[in-house]
């Protein structure tokens, strides 16, 4: 092997060790310095909670109703206000608006004053096959809620699931 | 250093034997002459075997690592998960390295480790997103992957890793143009006329690649050989798709769920696949022009159907003359450039379009029991006629 192709191959493997190790930096940074807030969540399919290793989560932000016309994957925010221990909102904004935000992108296209799917990223989470039979036995004895971090840009990342059991 | 092939031993005791008077040089030669092919013959398969093995291994401890860090997720800490991950990429890597490249000592080994990084690497990106709940916009992962794999195989000249990039990059136009088409009504048509396109495309530009560029990383990896293999794949399985008229009756109602960019993407490709057909016509190859015409005919048939739409039982029947003219096209290819897989592949698909069409044609019309005998003698007379031809064509290309 010319030396060259040495060199290229230590950059690619540097590489390959640093990517996963810098996505893992970036996502620790925004757990660490994000607003953690609370959303009421349900799992999309309540026969099959876990499809193998994870969850897929809806919130009651995930429809909303936009102020202003959207395409297919436009940004859409939510301002949010807190009640009955999670935080919630119903207007699609452009621009992440008020105190707490949350942004995400518009599931297809819709008029000013329609409602429109929005998928913020926190939709999917994951857990060992253990702790998902142990979060699926819990949602059925109370609500779930997705503790999530929030930047100031209104991108979001989930934490950990919670579930009250009312007591 | 690798371990001496026979033809090596034989090379350098036969020295010995001339400087202690027992043989003439001549004896010499002529008895290395007599062994060399041989021995090149017999080491070559157990060569092979030795490579499959080596990347059935790696693959195996690939999966079984992801498998490990899977299910024992919530007992090791985030940074333990990381060190591990990490350490398993760079662990393949070095370990490649020193038994392919330093040392020489097991190089077929060596390669399936450098193979293994790359499939860790793959992994390590999964199992980060998983293990922060990342939802980025998931197809990226696997370019980012196949782009990587690709830097590994020009570097390391490896043929396995190449395969491996290529095999990743083609799941990645997949999967972006599944997420890109989802909901769209019409995604499964959609994506088999990408996948005419995309494959047409990559067996064109593999073509020409190889006919033209006369490079040693080329070569070595043998990247334009495995383009080739499967570009003809894909496309073959996106064509045999609208040889049914019922996918060809959606052709049309799929080109209008398509929104502005994904209209433009698909042209994108077709003028892709369009440009490498034009240079297989220009190039020196024997059977270029048919195989360009074969292409051309077939995207812009898509084409048409996709914008204009029209009679499903007329697209079927036309693209049923394409495939057969693909089919027959790649035997033919596969004998006048001396290329006994195009044959057999053409071979395969000759016999699963012909069974594809009694079943479809005639299907209905008969008893279930009646139908399964005539299919079956159907199936035994094509195997019979067939194979008498593929060793007629096979002996002749040796000869």
């Amino acid at each position: 092997m010319t030396h060259r192709r040495r060199v290229v191959l230590l950059v690619a493997v540097l590489a390959q060790l640093a990517v996963p190790l810098a996505l893992a930096g970036l996502a620790a940074a925004d757990l660490a310095f994000g607003r953690e807030i609370r959303l009421r969540a349900q799992p999309v399919d309540p026969l099959d909670v876990f499809r193998g290793n994870f969850v897929v989560l809806r919130y009651e932000i995930s429809s909303v109703q936009t102020v202003f016309g959207v395409d297919r994957g436009d940004r859409v925010c939510v301002e949010l206000t807190e009640r009955g221990g999670g935080w919630s909102g119903d207007r699609g904004l452009p621009d992440p608006v008020g105190e707490v935000a949350i942004c995400g992108r518009a599931r297809s296209d819709a008029e000013p004053g329609e409602r429109v799917g929005v998928e913020y990223g926190i939709e999917t989470y994951f857990a060992s096959a253990e702790r998902a039979r142990e979060i699926e036995t819990a949602i059925g004895s109370g609500e779930v809620f997705a503790v999530v971090d929030l930047d100031d840009d209104g991108s979001a990342r989930i934490e950990r699931l919670e579930v009250d059991d009312g007591g | 250093m690798a371990e001496p092939t026979f033809a090596e031993r034989l090379g350098r005791e036969s020295e010995r034997w001339v400087a202690e008077g027992l043989i003439t040089a001549e004896q010499a030669a002529a008895l290395r002459g007599r062994y060399e092919g041989a021995a090149a013959v017999r080491e070559e398969p157990r060569g092979r075997a030795a490579s499959a093995l080596a990347v059935v291994g790696a693959a195996a401890v690939g999966f079984g690592v992801i498998g490990f860090l899977a299910a024992n997720w919530e007992a090791m800490s985030h940074g333990l998960r990381l060190a591990l991950i990490t350490a398993a990429v760079g662990g393949a890597y070095a370990a490649g390295y020193e038994l392919r490249d330093r040392t020489g000592r097991l190089p077929r080994v060596g390669e399936a480790l450098y193979l293994l990084g790359v499939l860790l690497f793959g992994a390590a990106l999964f199992l980060v997103g998983q293990m922060y709940n990342v939802e980025a916009h998931d197809p990226l992962a696997l370019l980012v992957w196949s782009a990587a794999a690709a830097v590994v195989a020009l570097a390391v000249r490896s043929p396995a890793v190449a395969v491996a990039a290529l095999l990743i990059f083609t799941a990645w136009v997949g999967f972006e143009a599944g997420t890109a088409l989802e909901g769209s009504g019409e995604d499964a048509t959609a994506l088999a006329v990408l996948a005419v396109l995309y494959g047409g495309a990559l067996y064109g530009l593999g073509t020409v690649a190889l006919e033209r560029i006369r490079a040693a990383w080329l070569t070595e990896t043998r990247l334009a050989v495995a383009g080739r293999r499967l570009g003809l794949l894909i496309a073959a399985a996106g064509l045999f798709v609208f040889t049914f008229s019922e996918a060809s009756d959606e052709l049309g109602s799929a080109g209008r769920s398509l929104d502005g960019w994904l209209q433009a993407a698909l042209l994108l490709v077709a003028a892709v696949a369009l440009a490498s057909a034009v240079a297989l016509a220009l190039g020196a190859r024997r059977s270029g022009r048919g195989e360009a015409a074969v292409f051309a005919v077939a995207v812009a048939l898509l084409l048409i159907g996709v914008f204009a739409g029209g009679s499903g039982d007329l697209y079927a029947l036309l693209f049923n003359l394409v495939f057969a003219a693909l089919a027959l096209g790649a035997i033919l290819s596969g004998y006048l450039n001396d290329e006994p897989w195009l044959v057999n592949l053409g071979v395969a698909l000759v016999a699963i379009d012909l069974v594809a069409r009694y079943f479809d044609v005639f299907w209905s019309a008969l008893p279930r029991s009646l139908g399964l005998i005539l299919a079956g003698i159907l199936v035994l007379a094509i195997a019979w006629g067939l194979e008498r031809q593929r060793q007629r064509l096979l002996a002749r290309m040796d000869a």
